[in-house]
């Protein structure tokens, strides 16, 4: 289906408006949805349709870059690059893996320059995240005490780090 | 049927006049977004993924023993249009659940301030909305059922990218914060078109959350975070309170200045927005939207008395085509709807005017 509004772009968005106290459904594409607010002209907010149209077709785009991407699907939904540079969504957890040369500029543009996640995580990930903490800690008191030539210290440090790489790779399994 | 009965049936937590700067902020809404891991998003899953996560996710919320509340669940496929069109206008689910290709449902808090869509955009969308200014609130409330749930399933989760969703938008925290705010005198003094790109910088958004097209009816807007990645929780809440509270601030300053400077002109024109509810026969959405925003806005201020502040909260919702027709107990045309619209109100300030508090929750 095309959009109604340009009649232009595939319409992916089905809104439910209401105008005049009639409720009625209009078929948009993601550009003309996000227009339908009120402070468009002074904002002009990129669709993350047109934001990743904008990102993944560059001025001069290498062949060979083109040529991989283009190739790329996911084993798991078999959405392809294309498919998720069209839609401007993910089909599935494994999108995030199988396009994931191409977020990291997408996810900056999104979220204010930032990438990675820093917020609560499920329980089943706390462990990890606090052992992985812990080896990072011990590892920089461990460069700090080989700097001040403590070698000693250094090296219980580094037993105890290793111990806890050991725990951390079991509870990975 | 019995406009006070149909009323108090109605309404629901969070158009309560209750919580912190009831007066500017209406409700708050906090939202996660989750998907369990193993099944594909709801864009890519197939019929029988929708089942089993449908099938999964209620009977955990059906049965814990650790919730609040009790749950109801509604499968959409099930539900009268109408019904649908209702907890659509009360702002428990979104017009996307409904449309949704397979099997979608929502899971209802006795009093509703809790909502959990199973298959919207996510496999999971909780929600939690109360009165007032109350992010901590309602973030601890959401945050819970995500707590009971994350014991029972496991979420797609990434460790840089966090919780995996279907738009890159929400991935991260996979939080949606938003305050509803009525901004009378902001919006009289062309203050709001000038804010709203100052918001946009901040990482946030304010739109119009009645109606459609350039203004925001009945003065009500939204303001939402919009980065969910690289920030915790806690830290987009904070910021959006900062937000609001700033936002609070301004429109108390304008509303002051709209007092002093020409007080008897805003009093007329708050008094015959009165009139207009009282004795109109017909009235359009917008001209009830901005006739209730005067009301609401003349109570604030100390210049009506006599009625709840809950008008404008409870009015904005049940003036719409869902409730209205729900209220008339058959469809309605639009013309009818006016008529419809003009007595629900009438009949609303009348329950009032016979001294029944029972709208002053
Ligand atoms: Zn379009
Ligand atoms: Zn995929």
């Amino acid at each position: 289906m095309i959009c109604e509004n340009c009649k232009q772009r595939p319409a992916h968005v089905k809104m439910t408006v209401t105008q005049n106290g009639e409720p009625f459904t209009r078929h948009l594409c993601e550009v003309c949805a996000s227009q339908l607010h009120p402070f468009q002209n002074q904002q002009d907010p990129l669709t993350v349709h047109q934001l990743l149209t904008n990102l993944f077709t560059p001025e001069q785009p290498t062949k060979q870059a083109n040529r991989e991407k283009s190739q790329w699907s996911c084993p798991t939904c078999g959405w392809t690059y294309e498919r998720f540079v069209h839609r401007g969504k993910f089909g599935c957890a494994d999108c995030y893996t199988t396009f994931g040369n191409a977020l990291p500029p997408v996810m900056k543009r999104l979220h204010n320059g930032n990438a990675e996640h820093i917020g609560q995580v499920p329980e089943a990930f706390e462990e990890t995240r606090d052992l992985k903490r812990r080896i990072e800690d011990i590892r920089s008191r461990m460069q700090e005490a080989i700097a001040q030539e403590e070698f000693e210290t250094a090296a219980t440090l580094r037993d105890q780090a290793r111990e806890l790489e050991a725990k951390l790779l079991k509870g990975g399994d | 049927m019995d406009m006070d009965r149909f009323l108090k049936n109605q309404v629901t937590s969070w158009m309560e006049s209750t919580g912190e700067y009831a007066d500017i902020v209406m409700s708050t809404r906090i939202r996660l977004a989750r998907n369990l891991d193993g099944y594909r998003f709801p864009l890519a899953f197939t019929e029988d993924e929708a089942h089993r996560i449908e099938q999964t996710v209620t009977g955990i919320l059906l049965d814990a023993d650790k919730l609040p509340q009790q749950f109801t669940s509604y499968q959409m496929k099930q539900l009268d249009p109408l019904d649908k069109q209702v907890l659509i206008e009360k702002h428990l689910i979104s017009p996307s659940l409904i449309e949704a290709e397979y099997e979608s449902a929502a899971v209802i808090s006795e009093d509703e301030s809790l909502s959990i869509m199973i298959n919207e955009e996510d496999h999971l969308r909780i929600q939690c909305i109360l009165p007032g200014l109350q992010l901590e609130e309602a973030y601890r409330q959401a945050r819970n059922i995500d707590r009971v749930l994350d014991r029972e399933v496991s979420y797609a989760f990434d460790e840089k990218y966090g919780y995996l969703t279907t738009c890159p938008t929400n991935t991260g925290t996979g939080l949606r914060a938003s305050v509803m705010m009525h901004l009378p005198a902001l919006t009289a003094t062309k203050q709001m078109a000038k804010i709203a790109p100052i918001i946009n910088r901040l990482g946030m958004v304010v739109r119009g959350i009645y109606g459609e097209g350039s203004e925001a009816l009945g003065n009500v807007y939204q303001v939402s975070n919009q980065v969910t990645l690289g920030k915790a929780e806690v830290e987009i809440l904070q910021e959006l309170q900062g937000l609001t509270k700033q936002l609070i601030e301004k429109e108390r300053e304008a509303r002051q200045a709209l007092l002093s400077h020409s007080r008897i002109i805003l009093e007329d024109k708050l008094f015959r927005s009165l009139g207009t509810l009282r004795y109109a026969r017909m009235l359009s959405t917008e001209e009830a939207a901005s006739c209730l925003s005067d009301v609401r806005l003349a109570i604030d201020l100390g210049i009506i008395t006599h009625v709840s502040k809950t008008i404008l909260n409870e009015c904005m919702v049940f003036m719409q085509p869902g409730f209205l027709q729900q209220y008339a107990g058959s469809s309605l045309s639009p013309k009818d709807r006016d008529v419809f619209r003009a007595k629900m109100i009438r009949e609303r300030l009348t329950i009032e005017e016979k001294g029944e508090n029972s709208y002053d929750v």
